[in-house]
């Protein structure tokens, strides 16, 4: 079973910060990433900027009373993504066939990323980052969809890039507003 | 607190609507209908096909959730009918991602095989709308991660042909993709189990489960799980394709000009008909539309009915529908 980053924040905040240099890079990164996917540069995004260990897991979170103390979700539980590297790669392969009419003509989507807080964790070279997302996706003529979200990464360093070791999708919605999520938060 | 604001309810008048709450093999449905059938009844002979894997080896089947839940833009009818039989969007719709997970039906993608469809499945409809199709030997075929699961039926088959005889064990082995009428979808095989809660004419909200054999190790039902996500889930390869579609039929079928049209649903037809080894009406081929004929002609029946009466007393003649009474009497006796 892969690990699970632990969102715990109280521990996060005795963990050392990333030196503004560093913040620098992991924000630029994040932009290219993104840029990457805005331009459907999918097999650029897995090859260059996923580790071959991937967990990529955007879990189903189920809207709870403040009572409800059940456990959070498991990589073992219920999820929207819980993929390993192949899995991506089919993915992101199948974007490739030129045969897939629901993208054709292609969605337009754009991500905002922000709230960047990246720590260091006990293994050099692995870092701890948190950030929001905001995905506006036009589709069609009229359809307009804003998701809105939570990540929780491990960065890998790679020479003078990351790659992304694990991350944790937090979807605000419980119920979600779109017909898919067939697209990389 | 009441009395001072001069209430004036009487509580007891006010309680919630009951719901009759009915299992089948341990599958729950709620109905608002005091005059319905009961849910047995209801199912009917559909039963016999549903104990297929409610029963299967013994243990029957249950549902893993939480359930993930999506808004749809789209008519409740439009997956409903996707699911009790249109087998024949497969190759085109899924195409790609047929091609990249490969299996079996790898074959389908983009419709350009020439396959011999009469000998690979079949059609079922029943009273009161129920209907699947089925392709044989393919269970397990849209899984990728699939050798445990491969295992896992083969060890149960043995127990099911005892249980059920050979029919169902053929069923048992197969990929079904199912409505229970009004709005609740499964594909057995794929493992996703979906209700398709109507929010007005236009819009569904989707809930999706994974749908396991109780026997299942809890190895097996974890990657079960994940198989049937990255599949049929909110994100699957193959769900997104069908939101796609089921979003712009109900779009396009809002036009003015759309509207004057006729629902065409003739694949198929006429071969089909009463057969010697399953209840209710079969259809030769799992690309036809057998089990749409049955979901809409079905629909149309309680549409028009102003009682379950009116329903009931075509309990013996709902079939008559289906014209060619001998199509596998003559069909079986020639092969």
């Amino acid at each position: 079973m892969q690990s699970d980053i632990q969102p715990n924040v109280a521990s996060a905040a005795n963990a050392p910060r990333v030196s503004a240099e560093l913040q620098h890079q992991i924000e630029q990164h994040y932009y290219t990433e993104a840029r990457m996917l805005q331009n459907g540069q999918f097999r650029e995004w897995l090859d260059q900027l996923v580790a071959p260990d991937i967990h990529y897991w955007l879990p189903v979170y189920e809207q709870r009373f403040r009572r409800d103390k059940r456990p959070a979700p498991t990589p073992d539980d219920a999820a929207i993504y819980n993929d390993d590297f192949s899995m991506l790669k089919m993915r992101v392969d199948r974007l490739y066939t030129g045969q897939v009419w629901m993208e054709d003509p292609p969605s337009r989507i754009r991500y905002s990323i922000s709230n960047v807080e990246a720590y260091h964790t006990d293994e050099p070279g692995e870092l701890q980052v948190f950030s929001n997302f905001t995905i506006q996706r036009h589709r069609r003529q009229t359809e307009h969809y804003t998701h809105t979200g939570g990540r929780e990464d491990l960065l890998r360093q790679d020479g003078t890039t990351f790659r992304l070791a694990r991350r944790k999708i937090d979807l605000d919605a419980r119920v979600v507003q779109d017909k898919n999520l067939y697209f990389f938060a | 607190m009441e009395q001072r604001c001069h209430a004036q309810v009487d509580k007891k008048e006010c309680g919630l609507p009951q719901v009759r709450v009915e299992s089948y093999r341990g599958f729950l449905y709620g109905c608002f209908d005091a005059d319905a059938p009961s849910l047995e009844e209801y199912l009917g002979e559909f039963g016999w096909f549903l104990d297929t894997w409610m029963i299967g080896a013994g243990n029957g089947a249950e549902l893993l959730g939480p359930p993930s839940k999506s808004i749809l833009d789209c008519n409740w009818k439009v997956p409903a009918e996707n699911f009790v039989g249109d087998a024949y969007h497969v190759g085109w719709t899924h195409a790609a991602a047929l091609e990249v997970m490969g299996g079996e039906l790898a074959e389908l993608a983009g419709n350009r095989a020439d396959m011999p469809f009469d000998d690979l499945g079949k059609q079922f409809t029943t009273r009161h709308g129920h209907g699947f199709g089925v392709i044989h030997n393919a269970a397990t075929s849209i899984h990728t991660d699939r050798a445990a699961y491969d295992q896992f039926m083969a060890d149960q088959l043995p127990k099911v042909t005892k249980n059920l005889g050979q029919e169902r064990a053929n069923l048992f082995n197969g990929h079904w993709n199912c409505t229970l009428f009004p709005n609740n979808s499964f594909l057995y095989g794929t493992n996703t189990f979906k209700v398709w809660h109507p929010r007005g004419p236009h819009q569904i909200e989707v809930w999706t489960w994974t749908l396991v054999h109780k026997d299942m190790d809890p190895e097996l039902r974890k990657k079960i799980q994940k198989g049937a996500a990255f599949s049929f889930g909110t994100a699957g390869t193959l769900l997104a394709d069908d939101g796609e579609n089921m979003m712009t039929c109900t779009y396009s079928n809002r036009g003015a000009l759309t509207r004057r049209g006729t629902l065409q649903s003739t694949m198929g037809m006429n071969h089909e008909g009463p057969h010697p080894d399953y209840p209710g009406i079969v259809g030769a081929s799992f690309i036809g539309e057998t089990s749409y004929r049955g979901f809409y002609r079905f629909y149309k029946e309680i549409l028009k009915a102003e009682k379950w009466d009116a329903v009931r007393a075509k309990d013996d003649s709902w079939d008559s529908t289906f014209e060619n009474r001998d199509f596998w009497v003559n069909n079986l006796n020639t092969a």
